[in-house]
């Protein structure tokens, strides 16, 4: 049921519909909180972890994008301790795998990219990885490089929700898992896949990118995705 | 006003960021009022002397680039890292994800152009390679980095000015981070 | 509840096999912290042990004598950790593997006083921002030997980086 709450995020009073995430408040009302694995139109995951906000009376951090809304909730997107986090976590993102923007498709075009800028990173402080990662060039029209994923995720919940191929996967766990095609088959081969290129619009990094696209020239709009979600609810 | 010392070092990188120090063009008249550009792989000059600013190009890829590294910070009262190689190793660090001996064996023995004839080198007066190519930071403190690959004219001008009027630059106030 | 450490080392366990000197004791589970001699007379019971920066855990308890090294004591806990991630969030994910690797850095005394500092900071994060109880406790045994036994860490800390270490005996 539908029901309408008082909240407080950074002193600014919103009255605010219970159905909906911090997040989903926060961005109707121009207050900008980051986020990686977060698309509008696919399930939130809560797995970047930067969306991080601070609620009034609880020592923890909530991710924004998991957490609903209630009555008199008073949150804090902005503080120190929240901008800290943010960097290090877009430290971690890059230190992971190998994020070579130079030769990257997405050069200029990319969300890792532009978060770097939005939390002020000139470096990373934490010691690359430098992972050994396949590129898999199988599929005639597209391209995989798990050099350049962060495994938000996004790709997968495209696949799934909108297309409804579940062509993607993920396989493995901890700092070994790796976006899957099918059963971790080469992604030209699969029978699942469409090639209807709805992962490469979901994909905030150059990790999914076309074969026509050289390098820095790629031009991504994931919104296309919230646009077909939310005329599917409209019933266009 | 007593001129300011600034040095500027390539270590393990293409030299791109050097050419794009250069395209600042007639600005480094305006360093030149400022600075004395007292060693630089275009100026010079036999030993590291003591400077005020120093800007390093490039990753610490070998044993001479750590020892060279190491002077300089002794020496430098700033050290800027300079593009992204020194920053985060970039594509200097593209070799990290490999085995050293496969890298060698890459490139001197199973290369198509030396026709199974080549070996790996091995003579004491070459540089000893380390395992894993490593950013400035990893190695010494750095002061301030200037990542891009190369950095923009624009933005090593803004840096080196700020510092040599003895103020503090901020890339992400200034809007001129850029990587890549 | 509520039986001292002591006892439970002593008088129920029989004292340290050997006749070593008690050094510390990790409850828990992998993801407990380390209590050292100091607190032997600590009751054992979930405010107490949160108190030290431990936790009842599963109610493993591990006893080390004088001959355990604690930074490899962190390290053994933090590699379980690292293959229990699953890899949903990036803390724990990214997190728990950045502090091995440094960790290990650490044991080789290899590490300098920056490797330190990122040990700090990391397991405070990864402790805060992780999404499930195995990130949110897997830097405990890391942030208790570095407030009980941080010695330990400094003694090994290196000043300057040694271009041997970088290069392949």
């Amino acid at each position: 049921m539908m029901a309408l709450v008082t909240i407080y995020i950074d002193d600014k009073k919103i009255i605010a519909n219970s159905e909906k995430t911090i997040l989903e408040v926060a961005r109707e009302n121009n207050i900008e909180i980051l986020t990686m694995c977060h698309l509008k139109g696919l399930t939130d995951v809560g797995a970047c972890r930067l969306c991080m906000v601070e609620l009034e009376g609880s020592p923890k951090l909530f991710s924004a994008c998991t957490t609903k809304v209630a009555e008199n909730m008073i949150v804090t997107t902005n503080s120190e301790r929240i901008k800290r986090y943010q960097r290090i976590t877009t430290e971690l993102f890059f230190a992971e795998r190998n994020h070579i923007c130079a030769v990257c498709v997405s050069n200029g075009a990319c969300e890792l990219q532009n978060l770097g800028y939005k939390v002020g990173m000139e470096a990373i402080r934490y010691p690359h990885l430098f992972p050994q990662c396949d590129v898999d060039t199988s599929h005639p029209l597209y391209v995989m490089d798990q050099n350049r994923c962060i495994s938000c995720s996004r790709c997968i919940r495209a696949c799934a929700e909108v297309e409804g191929a579940y062509n993607w996967d993920m396989m493995g766990r901890g700092y070994q898992i790796r976006v899957i095609s099918d059963f971790n088959t080469p992604w030209g081969e699969s029978t699942t896949c469409t090639s209807c290129g709805k992962c490469l619009q979901a994909c905030p990094t150059g990790a999914l990118w076309a074969k026509s696209i050289v390098q820095g020239q790629q031009d991504k709009h994931p919104e296309f995705i919230t646009d077909l979600m939310e005329r599917r609810k409209m019933k266009l | 006003m007593n001129k300011k010392k600034l040095a500027t070092v390539w270590l393990g990188g293409c030299s791109g960021c050097h050419m794009s120090l250069l395209d600042i063009d007639e600005r480094i008249l305006d360093v030149a009022k400022l600075a004395d550009i007292v060693k630089s792989p275009v100026v010079d000059g036999k030993d590291f002397p003591e400077v005020d600013i120093a800007l390093v190009e490039g990753s610490v890829t070998s044993d001479e680039h750590l020892a060279e590294l190491l002077h300089i910070r002794k020496n430098t009262k700033t050290l800027i890292a300079f593009g992204d190689c020194a920053a985060m190793t970039n594509v200097t660090g593209m070799r990290n994800y490999f085995d050293l001996k496969d890298v060698f064996e890459t490139s001197y023995v199973n290369s198509i152009s030396n026709d199974q004839e080549g070996e790996v080198p091995d003579n004491p007066y070459l540089l000893r390679l380390h395992d894993k190519v490593l950013p400035l930071q990893e190695c010494v403190p750095v002061d301030f980095v200037i990542p891009g690959c190369p950095p923009n004219a624009d933005t090593i001008f803004y840096v080196l000015f700020e510092f040599l009027n003895d103020r503090t630059p901020n890339l992400s106030e200034a809007k001129k981070l850029k990587y890549g | 509840m509520g039986t001292t450490l002591r006892e439970i080392v002593y008088d129920i366990g029989g004292g340290i096999q050997g006749g070593g000197q008690f050094k510390a004791a990790q409850t828990g589970g992998p993801s407990g912290g380390c209590i050292p001699t100091e607190h032997l007379d600590v009751k054992m019971d979930y405010e107490e042990l949160m108190k030290l920066g431990s936790i009842m855990g599963s109610g493993g308890l591990i006893v080390m004598d004088e001959n355990s090294d604690m930074v490899d004591v962190a390290r053994f806990f933090m590699e379980f950790c690292v293959d229990e991630s699953c890899g949903k969030c990036v803390p724990c994910r990214v997190g728990t593997k950045m502090m091995h690797d440094l960790l290990q850095k650490v044991c080789e005394n290899k590490a300098t006083q920056l490797d330190i500092e990122r040990l700090e900071e990391l397991a405070v994060y990864v402790k805060e921002c992780s999404l499930c109880g195995l990130g949110g406790s897997a830097p405990n045994p890391l942030l208790s030997t570095l407030r009980h036994f941080r010695h330990e860490y400094d003694t090994r800390v290196q000043t300057v980086i040694k271009s041997e270490n970088l290069v392949h005996q």
